[in-house]
């Protein structure tokens, strides 16, 4: 119970040293960042994207399978980067690049003629670029943790082996996180750096899609970012 | 210019077996069998079968028609030139379609000739007969106790065409003879589905692959893709391997045969995005329903390939090798 109880001191300290920094708006000016830049890696969750079977017309208008798939895409560690335009202390634009190698899996099962089951894979490149918004849910103070909201929508393309392919689909992604600011200053170029940590659901509506609706797919990740 | 008549019989009752699509000339050394102009031209013959009125016979053969015309990747029209009182199979120029009573061909339904050039592969005419021996329903939904007359047009179409027969599809030997279809994945599968069946009516992806790659229209060439590879058994070919690719996306089921000298295929028109690739012996019926090899191989395994198969868009993808095991 006794970690139980400093967390709670903690959130209580936090919530009120921000309610305490409520106070009239302070006018951005020339010292305060701009652009923040951040560079990470994380997960990204597989999903399955749907199961077909390979029907014959058969006899009596009832299908004859020939043999049955289920696909799914595997797991992957995408690589995430993310510019954004601060808008305001609490509001930041930004635009986010995502890439990762997942595989594409498909295994087949009920082969008509006894055939064993075999899962098949082909490993792809997947991109993301989607703009949106971040908000911060309190300003920023050197050493506090920051937690945020953010939202966006965008492309999302796959480039298959060989790059004889692209597939491309729209993404929209919901989700939030935590930044812990290290350094937070007024003067230089650099303005502030610190770590973040992301959470988000992606839900695509077509490129590697199922067909029957938007595959989801949970992503997390951790990134350094500098404030210019 | 050497003029052939090509002879085929084509949609059975109940023998034979089924590939992938194919097209007459493919693989033999020769041009593809097509029409160079467009409408292609037909009669029907003035004479109607039980059940099957002349004026029926043709509306109905116009509505088979109309189902390869209005292929959107595919450019090919038809015209109905009249009634004749020609028959089907005299080569004097005219594609005729018509009933004939051929009680010695017990197992045929229809049959399509072509008189071709073999230089060119141009098709100077090409006829159809329905074997008036059977009992033939034109009705909408079909008689559960006679063969379905578009059905089994559409089939013959396809050959009128210059297509060969698709062997995706399932049959077990009858106990009484011949062989019985469990499933049909192309309406140019060679065996009938039996009485009283209408879904030959409506084309298949397989169908819709094949006349397209045959007469292809607007961006069909570079909208869709294709997969190539070979078939091989031990250190040689697996000769006439019948290979289908299934989109599992899209649910698009199509094939084509190893028909290279060395066991290489090659099948277009193809969705763009990943295939299962999955390779079987032709031993669902007589192997010329296909074609005339004397080599066809047919003691193997039924194998996938153990990767998905790109079918890039505009173009054809990376050489796969599937390797199949003895039986």
């Amino acid at each position: 119970m006794k970690p139980l109880a400093i967390c709670c001191v903690f959130a209580v300290f936090v919530v009120s040293a921000d309610a305490r920094a409520q106070g009239p708006p302070r006018r951005a000016s020339s010292a305060d960042p701009h652009v923040e830049l951040s560079v990470g890696a994380g997960f990204l969750g597989g999903s399955s994207l749907g199961t077909a079977d390979a029907d014959l017309r058969g006899r009596s208008n009832q299908p004859f399978q020939l043999f049955e798939t289920s696909s799914r895409i595997r797991g992957s560690v995408p690589l995430e980067v993310r510019l954004g335009f601060l808008l305001g202390p609490r509001y930041v634009f930004e635009i986010r690049g995502a890439w990762s190698r997942p595989e594409l899996e498909t295994s087949v099962t009920g082969d008509a003629e006894a055939a064993p089951p075999v899962t098949v894979v082909e490993r792809v490149d997947q991109y993301s670029l989607d703009l949106g918004v971040l908000v911060n849910l309190r300003r920023a103070r050197s050493g506090s943790i920051v937690p945020f909201i953010s939202g966006g929508a965008g492309y999302v393309g796959a480039v298959h082996e060989g790059l004889t392919l692209l597939e491309s689909g729209i993404g929209f992604r919901g989700g939030g996180g935590l930044k812990y600011p290290l350094v937070m200053q007024r003067r230089g170029r650099i303005k502030g750096a610190g770590i973040r940590a992301d959470a988000a659901l992606i839900v695509m509506t077509s490129g590697l899609a199922a067909e029957n609706g938007g595959t989801r797919q949970v992503t997390a990740s951790g990134s350094l970012y500098l404030s210019f | 210019m050497t003029r052939r008549l090509l002879h085929l019989a084509f949609v059975c009752a109940w023998t034979a077996p089924a590939l992938a699509y194919s097209h007459f000339g493919t693989g033999v050394g020769t041009a593809r069998v097509h029409w160079t102009e467009t409408p292609v031209r037909w009669l029907a013959t003035d004479r109607g079968a039980p059940g099957v009125t002349s004026s029926v016979f043709q509306t109905t053969l116009a509505r088979a028609f109309t189902t390869w015309q209005d292929v959107p990747t595919a450019s090919i029209e038809f015209v109905f030139a009249g009634f004749t009182a020609a028959e089907p199979f005299d080569e004097d120029g005219l594609s005729v379609i018509g009933f004939q009573a051929h009680p010695e061909m017990d197992r045929v339904l229809g049959a399509t000739t072509f008189l071709y050039d073999d230089e060119t592969g141009e098709l100077i005419e090409a006829d159809i007969f329905f074997n008036s021996t059977f009992e033939w329903s034109a009705a909408a939904a079909g008689d559960p106790d006679r063969f379905d007359l578009e059905s089994v047009a559409v089939h013959e179409i396809g050959h009128f065409l210059g297509l060969g027969h698709s062997a995706i599809g399932e049959t077990e030997i009858r106990p009484e003879g011949g062989r019985r279809v469990l499933g049909s994945g192309a309406v140019m599968f060679p065996i009938s589905l039996g009485r009283g069946s209408i879904v030959d009516r409506e084309l298949q992806p397989d169908d819709v692959a094949g006349v397209s790659d045959l007469y292809p229209d607007g961006n069909f060439e570079n909208a869709t893709g294709g997969v190539r590879g070979r078939v091989r058994r031990g250190t040689g070919p697996a000769k006439g391997a019948h290979v289908i690719v299934f989109n599992p996306r899209s649910g698009e089921l199509i094939g084509g045969f190893a028909l290279g000298d060395d066991g290489g295929f090659q099948i277009l028109g193809l969705t763009p995005g990943p295939y299962v690739v999955r390779v079987e012996p032709l031993d669902d019926a007589d192997i010329d329903s296909f074609f005339t090899l004397d080599d066809v191989d047919i003691d193997f395994l039924v194998t996938y390939y153990p990767r998905l198969v790109v079918a890039p868009s505009g173009g054809v993808g990376d050489s796969v090798d599937v390797t199949v095991r003895p039986k």
